[in-house]
Order: C-alpha cells, then structure tokens, then sequence
C-alpha cells in the first residue's frame, strides 16, 4: 500500500492508526468493543465470524492485531481462524476471547475470559504493537 | 478472492448493520466504519480493493464528509463515491464532487444502493 495521506491545508491528514480486526459474532458486544478500541485510537475491521474474517484477510486486509471470539457461528471457531490467519500472517499479535483454558497448540495467543475489562484489552494491544 | 470491497461511512449503527447485511448477502466484502479518518485509513490500506465508498454526508471525524471526498479523489481516483444523506444542501454541496448522479437519501433503500453498486461495477468493467 501507498504512504500514509499528507496532510493538506484543507483536508485533515488521516493518521495511520494501527488496525485491529475484531471479530466476534454477538453485534452489541462488538459494537461495544469497536467503540472502545475506536474512542483509544485504533481503527477496527469487524467481522461477525470467523468465515467473514477469512474473507477480509483473503480481500487484503492486514490487521495489526486480531481480537476474536472462540465460539462463533460457520466453519470457522476462533482456534481455527487464528491457525488460519498465523498461515498468512505470521506472529500476528491475537487475543481469544473465551471461557476455556488457553490451547496448548496456541500457545502465542493471549486468552482472556468474558467478562473483561475493555481497559485490560486496549493496554494488551498497546503491549502487543510495542513489541511487534 | 474476487468480490469486490464496499466501505460504508456511516455514524448510525442499526443503519449500518442492516445495510451492510445485505451487501454481505449480496455477495459484497464490506468494511463499516462510523467515521471519516477510519474510512481513510482502510483506503490507504487496501484502496485498490474497494470499488465504492458510501459516505453519509453527516459522518463526523478528521474529515468532514465532502473533504474526504475531496481526499478520495484525490488519493484513490479509481474508488467510486456514494453521497447519502438528507441535509438540505447535500445535493448542492456535493454537485462537482459525486459524478455519477444524485445523492442518495435515508433510511437506505437497499435495493437502490445496490442497483447503483452494480452500476459503478459495470462502469468500472468497461474501462
């Protein structure tokens, strides 16, 4: 992709925010969470299923960091997509949001429970890009 | 994967979600975003990707609506600009920006969006 926009004397200069692709199917949750993640700074993909998530990456999306549900509907759970997208994207930084224990076989993604603090989220991010 | 992108700019979230529902199932990839410097950063991430950008004229942010138009045309010259909204001096504020046609008004007619997608798509093919 092209540099970032320069600032012009007319036309405010979008800063390069990191992307956070957020995928979770429950809309009100992660309307709550793009909110969040957006009112902090980032700018946020949604996708409301793994399947939809591949699609986006598959179309040229390049999050920064991936935030996803475990349980979600289709053919992808949040395990498998974050398998899928560790295929395309390496040492993407991923946190899975789910009420099980960490996956072994995951070992690099970061499992947090619901209920969460929104703030615990957005300094794991801050965490995540610092050292990506 | 061919389908082609949508960017839809709109600070209402229910009309949001409905519409880009039925993009989605309209074989579509959509990106939402409630604001006008979010919209830029994902055309700058992966503009050559997105056929059409639908702006609701009201859409707050670094921007102003009509300025990222401007930015649009000027950065991503192949991505189609769709004005939405009802203000009244929408249509007069947008003349010289949108080239293909009236702005569209809310609630969305879908039906109509997409028929106007399909348009930019076929135009776009032809060139």
């Amino acid at each position: 992709m092209g540099p970032a926009p320069q600032p012009s004397h007319n036309d405010a200069a979008p800063v390069m925010a990191p992307l956070v692709l957020l995928v979770e199917d429950e809309p009100l949750l992660r309307m709550v969470m793009a909110d969040q993640l957006r009112e902090t700074g980032f700018a946020v993909v949604e996708a409301r299923s793994g399947d939809e998530a591949r699609i986006l990456v598959q179309s040229g999306v390049r999050p920064d960091a991936m935030i996803s549900d475990m349980r979600m509907p289709g053919t992808l759970d949040g395990a498998a997509l974050t398998r899928w997208v560790w295929s395309h994207i390496p040492d993407l930084p991923v946190m899975i949001v789910s009420g099980e224990s960490p996956r072994h076989d995951l070992s690099e993604a970061t499992f947090v429970g619901k209920p969460f603090a929104m703030n615990w989220l957005t300094q794991w991010l801050l965490q995540a890009l610092a050292r990506a | 994967m061919s389908a082609a992108a949508i960017v839809l700019v709109e600070p209402d979230v229910l009309a949001r979600y409905a519409l880009a529902q039925y993009l989605r199932e309209c074989g579509y990839v959509v990106l939402e975003t409630a604001e006008t410097q979010e919209a830029a950063i994902l055309l700058d991430r992966f503009g050559d990707r997105v056929l059409a950008v639908l702006i609701d004229v009201q859409s707050s942010g670094a921007m102003d609506a009509f300025a990222l138009t401007r930015w649009l045309r000027r950065e991503h010259p192949s991505v189609q600009v769709l004005l939405a909204g009802n203000l009244a001096a929408t249509a007069e504020r947008a003349e010289g920006l949108c080239e293909h046609g009236p702005t569209l008004t809310k609630p969305y007619d879908h039906a109509q969006i997409l028929a106007r997608i399909r348009g930019l798509a076929a135009r776009r093919d032809r060139t």
